[in-house]
């Protein structure tokens, strides 16, 4: 199952920037993935070592939306990239390992939009870090998921 | 306004005055939103969304006795132990005195709170998204008191010699038989017993013993729920209190709660704000709860492994 589960906790201390845009062209574009500029003026997913911040954009502007694949409405267009220091909730399709990475660990940009526990660039910092786990009840019935509290710090500039 | 949400037999609960205010409120924040938009929605049959996690029924709180204490006030538990003796004597002997003692527990508070955002626009989503995530939100305050409770009852029952029995595989009717018996033969019978509801259903396998004396005379009524139900209920005469969030391996079974301990549950508190830069309103909830048990003779707990 892909649990793609994205919160942002303390959405009072972070920095929600709606002036960018989608690359067009991008799919499998989704929240909580890395956004950053690869190439040219506008955002995408594949961000290199200096991620600008995770996309966070619920699609509020479209009316009847049939996925949260940002790609398929907001190419082209302006999309919300939250950034700053903040805590947020990630289930574990947010992470490259496709699982959360225990208390404590370091996060680093992956290669593909995703957080990843290893640092995929020689010398690129840390964009947060593990502080908690939470249990989150799961559509598989009585089941739960873990997803991972992090705080994050971004953007890498 | 300060909002008090509580589950009562499954459903939300606000009281009268709370639920108009909150209702003012909504109908405000909808007269603010498009009307041609709002009107889209419904027009285009919006079904609601069908849920796909189990209701969370809250079930610890059976086992504790409701006190008014709130955070803050001298919450003082005496401690007791019995000292008092009567003995066979000369009437020329002296009399002998035994004093009790004067001792006191108290409680620490747990505080849970919760926090939505809803975006402006939801009332045009053609569904009740306020309604739906504010029961979300209820379930999740009840989980967490359930987690402030459970391991207090599973302390209870592992601090009691014997009192953590195993049954292999399924629930026996001997396993239950043998709690029963083992409680009413020092004096702390048990009365209610919480059960997943798929664990209760076991009951299909009983076998009444051979040879008994109630063997081939149970009442047309067992048989009759055993088919209909796939468990028969009232069992050794105690309150089976049966859902599917109890945990399917364990079965707590206790005396009458005012005999085991007390629940401090101080109101569920709500706030709002209206959030003017990210077009979202903020509701958030909040208890302080506290436990205690005292009779742990009461506890048991019944581990089907």
């Amino acid at each position: 199952m892909t649990n793609r589960y994205f919160n942002v906790l303390t959405p009072d201390q972070a920095i929600f920037d709606g002036v960018n845009k989608l690359n067009s062209g991008s799919d499998a574009v989704y929240r909580g993935m890395l956004a950053g500029w690869p190439s040219g003026g506008s955002l995408g997913t594949s961000t290199g070592s200096a991620p600008y911040g995770q996309f966070y954009d619920y699609l509020r502007n479209e009316e009847y939306v049939a996925t949260e694949d940002l790609g398929d409405y907001l190419d082209g267009k302006e999309v919300g990239v939250v950034t700053g220091k903040y805590l947020s909730l990630c289930g574990p399709d947010c992470f490259a390992a496709g699982s959360i990475p225990s208390v404590g660990a370091k996060l680093y940009a992956g290669t593909a939009g995703l957080l990843d526990v290893n640092q995929n660039w020689d010398g690129a910092a840390s964009i947060g870090k593990v502080v908690g786990h939470y249990t989150v009840a799961d559509a598989a019935g009585a089941g739960s998921f873990s997803a991972a509290q992090c705080l994050m710090d971004l953007p890498v500039l | 306004m300060d909002y008090t949400l509580k589950i009562k037999g499954g459903q939300l609960e606000l009281p009268t005055d709370q639920r108009k205010h909150f209702e003012s409120q909504m109908k405000a924040a909808m007269q603010i939103a498009d009307h041609g938009r709002r009107m889209a929605a419904v027009a285009a049959h919006v079904l609601g969304p069908i849920r796909k996690v189990a209701e969370y029924l809250e079930w610890t709180d059976k086992f504790f006795a409701n006190d008014p204490a709130r955070p803050n006030d001298v919450v003082r538990i005496a401690q007791d132990t019995y000292t008092a003796i009567a003995y066979m004597s000369s009437p020329d002997g002296q009399i002998l005195y035994t004093r009790p003692g004067k001792s006191y527990t108290t409680v620490s508070w747990r505080h849970i709170r919760c926090g939505l955002e809803i975006p402006w626009d939801a009332g045009d989503w053609g569904w009740d998204v306020m309604g739906t995530k504010m029961m979300e939100a209820a379930e999740e305050l009840a989980r967490r008191r359930d987690e402030v409770r459970q391991p207090l009852l599973d302390a209870a029952a592992i601090g009691q010699a014997g009192h953590i029995p195993t049954v292999a595989t399924t629930l026996t009717k001997a396993s239950i038989d043998s709690i029963i018996q083992g409680a009413a033969r020092v004096g702390f019978p048990i009365t209610q017993v919480a059960v997943n509801i798929g664990r209760l259903m076991d009951q299909t396998s009983w076998a009444l013993p051979a040879n008994s004396m109630v063997s081939g005379v149970v009442p047309e009524s067992y048989g009759r729920d055993l088919m209909t139900r796939l468990y028969f209920n009232g069992y050794g005469g105690l309150t089976w209190i049966a859902n599917h969030t109890i945990p399917y391996d364990y079965l707590y079974l206790t005396g009458p709660a005012s005999k085991i301990g007390w629940q401090f549950l101080d109101a569920v508190r709500g706030a709002s704000e209206t959030n003017i830069d990210r077009d979202v309103d903020k509701h958030n909830w909040r208890q302080n709860i506290a436990a205690h048990i005292e009779g742990s003779q009461w506890v048991w707990r019944l581990q089907v492994v």
